[in-house]
C-alpha cells in the first residue's frame, strides 16, 4: 500500500484522470507478485486493489479489484502456455518478460476499459490508451529498476575467488 | 523442507535471471554487428572512416546494403555522423556514448565468462 501511495504521489504529474496514470508503477508489482506467488499473489493483489481504491466498498470496487488481480494471472498462464515455460519459470528470458509486460498492459487496460464502458463511468476509448501506456511503462520501469539494483548488488558483493 | 516455499524461491531465482537478461541495447542483426566491429577496430587504430569508404569496404556486401545498415545503426544511436570541416559532402562515422557502453558491456561479458 505504501508503495502504491508513494508511486502515485511521485508520478502525480502523469495523472490522466482519477483512475488512470500515464506511468503506473504498481502494474510492475502485479506481474512480479503473480510470477512468484501465483494464486496467493492474485489474492494479495485483489485485497490491495480493493483497499487502495478511494471509493467506498461496493460491487464496482470489487469488480475493478478482481480485474486488476486476475488479468496478470490470465496473461501469465497464456504466455507460459505459448512459450512453453514450466511453473518454476526455468528458461524464462528477458525478451519473454517484455512480451509478458505488453500482454499484461493490453489485458488490464482492455478489461478495465470494457468494465468502464459497461458501467458508463469513464470514456472507454479515451481511457484505454493512457491506461495501456501507464501499465506498460510502469512494468518496464520496475523490471529495469530491478535489473539495475541487481547489477549494483552484484558489483558491491563479489564472492571471494 | 517446505516444498511450497522452495518453489517460491526457485521461481524468484528464475525471475531474477530473466530480469538480468533484459535487453539493454538495441538488438542488432548480424550485418550491423559486423559493421560495428569493423568500425571498432578502425576507431581503435585512430583511423577516420567516411561513409563512402565504408560502403565500398567489403567486396561481399553491396554498397546499398551497407548504406541501409548505416542508417539503422544511426537510428539506434550506435553511430553518429560528423561532417568534414572543409568538404561538407564528406561524412565521418563516429562512435557515440551508446557505442562505448555497448563495447564496455561486451568486454564485461567476456571478463565474466573468463572468471567462470
Amino acid at each position: 500500500m505504501l508503495f502504491y501511495r508513494l508511486s502515485l504521489w511521485v508520478f502525480s504529474y502523469f495523472q490522466y484522470n482519477p483512475r488512470v496514470y500515464w506511468i503506473f508503477l504498481p502494474a510492475g508489482i502485479r506481474m512480479i507478485s503473480v510470477f512468484i506467488f501465483g494464486w496467493a499473489g492474485v489474492a494479495g493483489l485483489f485485497i490491495g486493489s480493493a483497499i487502495t481504491n478511494e471509493e467506498e466498498m461496493s460491487s464496482y470496487v470489487i469488480y475493478l479489484a478482481a480485474i486488476s488481480a486476475l488479468s496478470p494471472m490470465l496473461v501469465k498462464r497464456t504466455c507460459k502456455w505459448w512459450f512453453n515455460i514450466p511453473s518454476t519459470l526455468q528458461g524464462l528470458t528477458g525478451k519473454q518478460l517484455l512480451v509478458f509486460s505488453i500482454a499484461g498492459a493490453v489485458a488490464n487496460s482492455l478489461f478495465s476499459s470494457l468494465y468502464f464502458h459497461l458501467t458508463d463511468t469513464i470514456d472507454t476509448l479515451k481511457s484505454f490508451l493512457p491506461m495501456f501506456v501507464g501499465d506498460l511503462l510502469g512494468t518496464v520501469i520496475i523490471f529495469y529498476l530491478s535489473k539495475a539494483i541487481l547489477r549494483f548488488a552484484i558489483a558491491i558483493y563479489k564472492p571471494p575467488a | 523442507m517446505n516444498t511450497k516455499l522452495a518453489q517460491v524461491y526457485i521461481k524468484f531465482l528464475h525471475l531474477t535471471k530473466a530480469v538480468n537478461d533484459l535487453p539493454q541495447f538495441p538488438s542488432l542483426d548480424p550485418m550491423e554487428e559486423r559493421l560495428l566491429h569493423y568500425f571498432a577496430t578502425a576507431w581503435h587504430s585512430g583511423k577516420k572512416l567516411t561513409v563512402l569508404e565504408t560502403m565500398h569496404a567489403s567486396s561481399d556486401i553491396s554498397p546499398s546494403t551497407v548504406h541501409r545498415r548505416l542508417k539503422t545503426l544511426r537510428k539506434k544511436g550506435l553511430i553518429g555522423l560528423d561532417v568534414d570541416q572543409i568538404d561538407n559532402r564528406i561524412k565521418y562515422i563516429v562512435h557515440t556514448d551508446l557505442t562505448d557502453s555497448y563495447f564496455a558491456y561486451l568486454g564485461q561479458c567476456l571478463s565474466n565468462a573468463s572468471d567462470v
